[in-house]
């Protein structure tokens, strides 16, 4: 295989500069050189008759610096055959028009290319069928690895893109406290509204769904310690309908972790909205919003 | 994964993120095209993150009132830097990582063609670093803002590169897929920035036609029809983007985009701008291709000289730089009038072909260098290589790679701030719909307006898509929309005792008909054109054409499955 390799990457610099006899001198030396390959080992291929004795023992193997011999040639196109190559008439045509052919030089690439095609076809199906049961597992392992973590990124990228609802915001403080923050299942990031303002923040679910209680969790602007919410409503929509409303209030600003649970009992809910209507600081906002 | 085991690749690429790093360390760059870009992906991302995939509205733009941008702006970097963005990264770096992906391409593409002409690793780091280098490269990022630009001229080589490799590869099968894929780039290509990427196509068809001529001189008449062929497909390839394109055209104003500064005729420029390091039009020169391609020919002529055989080819290439350069000449600014040849005038600057020249220009330098250096050691081949390239980087790219910031808060980068920005992210208002007089001057406040007969009882939206329930007192009761009117928004009466229909008001925007008296939930959105249909069935249609091309010789190849069948009967 390795001679056929070479042979083959010889004729392709060839054709790069132009040299199209020589190019198909050399794919004809591969042509050979995969034969040889095919050809069954001497050793190994020891055939009985039908009545269990040793038929005569298997030729030497010929030098392999000499053009591979009619009966040895057939020896391969028959493994070739066995392995499962689909189109043998075209490839036993290829070889005996090769032969034809001999060193006559090429003039025209129309006359020889269906013959570079089956030489091409030949080492790409030798290749495969010559990888090692160690080297065809790690291919297989490879291709499934690979397919595996393409699945994996693209469940993660929809998951990301189109799993989770989309937040919407009446306003935020700055581009660092984004609406996400809500959202985001990390308590210290926080969407903040501007200075002395009131306002909300909606999840806008991808399906309709159940709600019994909405758990808000508020902020306090990291180490600032000078914002929180204080008098908040929830408002459940299924489309375009209110399905159910509660309004709480906060204690203050604290920096634990401080928690609201409003009671929604609402189905079929497609949008809730969290209207903060008063704040304690300098402005209001909120760290999570919990579905349950 | 053996590419990145070559040394020289990594020095191309570690180039090409070097020459990108200046963008990384501010928070934003103030180039001509200032934010737009940003705005245009933060519209993207939101549209994306409704489910469209391929959005065609802005929905932000003009206050709300909208706008069809993305039916003309090239959509490859908006989808990968918005992509990025609804996943979570910020705009400003969802665009840097874009950049530093078209800087990376740059570089690996023309080291790919390059080393196909030369077979020499060295002299192909050597033309890749020369075109990492060129001035106008670099000043359309940094100087122009002109992301789209930049990406379409880091596509170009590696379309080169692959149409080079299919005609001049030998083995039948390899050089069709390559073909198909060569295509398939090309159509990347165009759909990165539609201008450049028409006049890239004009490019790469002459390449392609130089390279045609050694396949027919051979008899390989077949290589040379898939040559063709694929070339031929790249445009029907991204149908879906080039269809609506051109079918909608002529709904907005584009005709302002070629008149004025815009008009290609007033930017000729002279040989001695090619070499000044300041012009009036630009402070800081990046159109200097000069200096590039006097290095080109100085070292081509050499190389005739030495080794004509290896240099020969070299010629054809400084022969296409020559041609772009004089088509920006004051002699050629016939060739750029309004109506005589289609769509040419839309390239405003004709000074934009700068691009293909400087990677000619640099395929020159890399052919020219290998020809030269044919008989030296591997060492000193090396060494030359690496002083040629520090040569280019210190003596013609250093002085271009700069820019100024601006800060990240001075940048809309919400759909919030946008709107109300009122922002359309072009300076000419070129794809306001041609039904709208003029530009709103406000953002709506409210999503129906003037309701004739009509009670609305609420109204949602999110991007381009709005939902209401209105009540209407009467038949053929009315409203207006705050919507620019154009092909592709769809209404859907969710309920109501009539279908709702949208036709379009004297001012350009969606008029509402309700058909009888009653409540209706109607849903209004930006669904997909009918120019858009065609599109695809144009895309589909040039992916069966390549399909022989990829299928030839495989095992999918319909001589396979009579085969198949055959060897299956044979064993039954």
């Amino acid at each position: 295989m390795i001679r056929a390799k070479r042979a083959v990457a010889a004729a392709r610099a060839l054709y790069r500069e132009g040299l199209l006899s020589e190019s198909h001198a050399s794919l004809v030396k591969a042509f050979d050189a995969l034969l040889e390959a095919w050809r069954p080992e001497p050793a190994a291929v020891v055939p009985t008759d039908g009545e269990g004795d040793a038929a005569e023992p298997a030729p030497e193997p010929a030098d392999v610096a000499e053009p591979i011999v009619a009966d040895a040639e057939e020896q391969a196109l028959a493994a070739i055959e066995k392995a499962g190559y689909r189109r043998m008439a075209r490839l036993r045509q290829a070889r005996t028009t090769a032969r034809e052919l001999g060193t006559e030089p090429v003039t025209s690439l129309g006359r020889v290319e269906w013959i570079w095609a089956e030489i091409e076809r030949l080492t790409r199906f030798s290749q495969r069928q010559f990888l090692t049961p160690a080297a065809a597992k790690r291919l297989r392992i490879r291709r499934i690895a690979l397919a595996g973590t393409a699945l994996v990124i693209l469940a993660v990228v929809i998951g990301i893109l189109w799993a989770r609802p989309r937040i919407a915001a009446s306003a935020t403080f700055s581009t660092e406290h984004p609406a996400y923050h809500v959202y985001d299942g990390v308590d210290s990031t926080e969407w903040l509204l501007p200075e002395a303002s009131a306002g909300w923040v909606e999840l806008r679910l991808r399906s309709s769904r159940t709600i019994k209680t909405v758990r808000l969790v508020n902020c306090h602007n990291r180490y600032y310690m000078d914002r929180a919410a204080e008098k908040v409503r929830v408002t459940a929509y299924a489309g375009g309908k209110q399905v159910g409303t509660a309004e709480g209030k906060f204690k203050g600003i604290v920096e634990k972790r401080s928690t609201l649970d409003l009671n929604i009992k609402a189905s079929g809910v497609t949008r809730v909205r969290v209207e903060i209507q008063s704040w304690f600081g300098r402005g209001g906002g909120l760290s999570e919003i919990e579905l349950r | 994964m053996r590419l990145l085991r070559d040394f020289w690749v990594i020095l191309v690429i570690a180039v090409a993120v070097g020459l990108w790093a200046p963008l990384a360390r501010l928070e934003w760059f103030t180039g001509h095209e200032r934010f737009s870009y940003v705005l245009r992906t933060v519209e993207w991302a939101s549209e994306l993150r409704l489910g469209v995939l391929y959005p065609r509205w802005c929905p932000d733009f003009y206050g709300g009132y909208g706008s069809p941008l993305f039916f003309f702006y090239g959509p490859t970097l908006y989808a990968i830097a918005a992509l990025l963005t609804a996943l979570g990264l910020d705009p400003l770096w969802a665009l840097k990582v874009v950049v530093l992906l078209g800087s990376v391409l740059s570089g690996v593409g023309t080291y790919a063609l390059v080393r196909a002409e030369t077979g020499r690793r060295d002299a192909a780091a050597l033309g890749a670093i020369a075109y990492l280098a060129a001035p106008y490269r670099i000043g359309n990022l940094f100087d122009r803002g002109d992301i789209g630009e930049f990406s379409c001229i880091a596509v170009l080589p590696v379309v080169l590169a692959l149409y080079r490799a299919a005609a001049r590869e030998a083995l039948p099968h390899r050089a069709y897929v390559l073909a198909a894929c060569a295509s398939a780039a090309h159509g990347v290509m165009i759909l990165t920035h539609p201008v450049l990427g028409l006049w890239g196509s004009v490019v790469v068809g002459l390449v392609v036609l130089a390279s045609l001529v050694r396949p027919l001189l051979m008899g390989a008449w077949r290589r040379a029809g898939a040559l063709v062929l694929a070339i031929a497909c790249a445009p029907a390839l991204v149908g879906f983007y080039v269809l609506p394109a051109v079918a909608y055209k002529a709904q907005t104003q584009t005709a302002r985009m070629v008149v004025g500064f815009y008009d290609p005729r007033h930017h000729w420029i002279t040989i001695d701008q090619l070499f000044e390091k300041s012009i009036p039009l630009f402070l800081r020169n990046f159109l200097q291709i000069g200096p590039h391609v006097a290095v080109a020919c100085g070292l081509l002529v050499g190389a005739l000289l030495v080794n004509r055989r290896r240099s020969w080819s070299a010629v054809g290439w400084l022969g296409l730089a020559f041609l772009l350069i004089a088509s920006m000449l004051p002699f050629a600014g016939g060739f750029w009038a309004r109506d005589r040849i289609p769509l040419v005038e839309f390239i405003q600057f004709p000074w934009r072909l700068l691009g293909p020249a400087a990677l000619a220009a640099s395929v020159v330098v890399g052919i020219a260098a290998a020809a030269l250096t044919e008989r030296f050691d591997e060492e000193t081949r090396s060494s030359l290589a690496i002083a040629g390239s520090a040569a280019f980087l210190i003596v013609i790219a250093w002085p271009y790679v700069s820019t100024g910031q601006m800060l990240a808060a001075e940048v809309p980068r919400d759909p919030d701030t946008i709107r109300r920005g009122m922002y359309s992210a072009t300076d000419a208002d070129e794809y306001l719909p041609k039904g709208v007089p003029s530009p709103p001057r406000s953002p709506w406040r409210e999503l129906v307006i003037r309701p004739s007969g009509i009670k609305v009882e609420s109204t949602q939206s999110e991007g381009s898509h709005h939902e209401m329930t209105l009540r209407a007192d009467k038949r053929g009761a009315t409203a207006d929309l705050s919507l620019h009117a154009f092909p592709g928004w769809k209404i859907d009466t969710l309920s109501g005792p009539g279908e709702a229909k949208l036709s379009v008001n004297p001012q350009g925007l969606l008029r509402l008909e309700l058909p009888a008296a009653g409540e209706y939930r109607l849903r209004v959105w930006f669904g997909v054109a009918r120019a858009e249909w065609w599109g695809l069935l144009l895309t589909l249609g040039g992916c069966l054409a390549l399909l022989p091309l990829v299928a030839y010789g495989s095992r999918f190849w319909p001589l396979e499955w009579r085969a198949l069948l055959r060897m299956k009967g044979a064993r039954a």
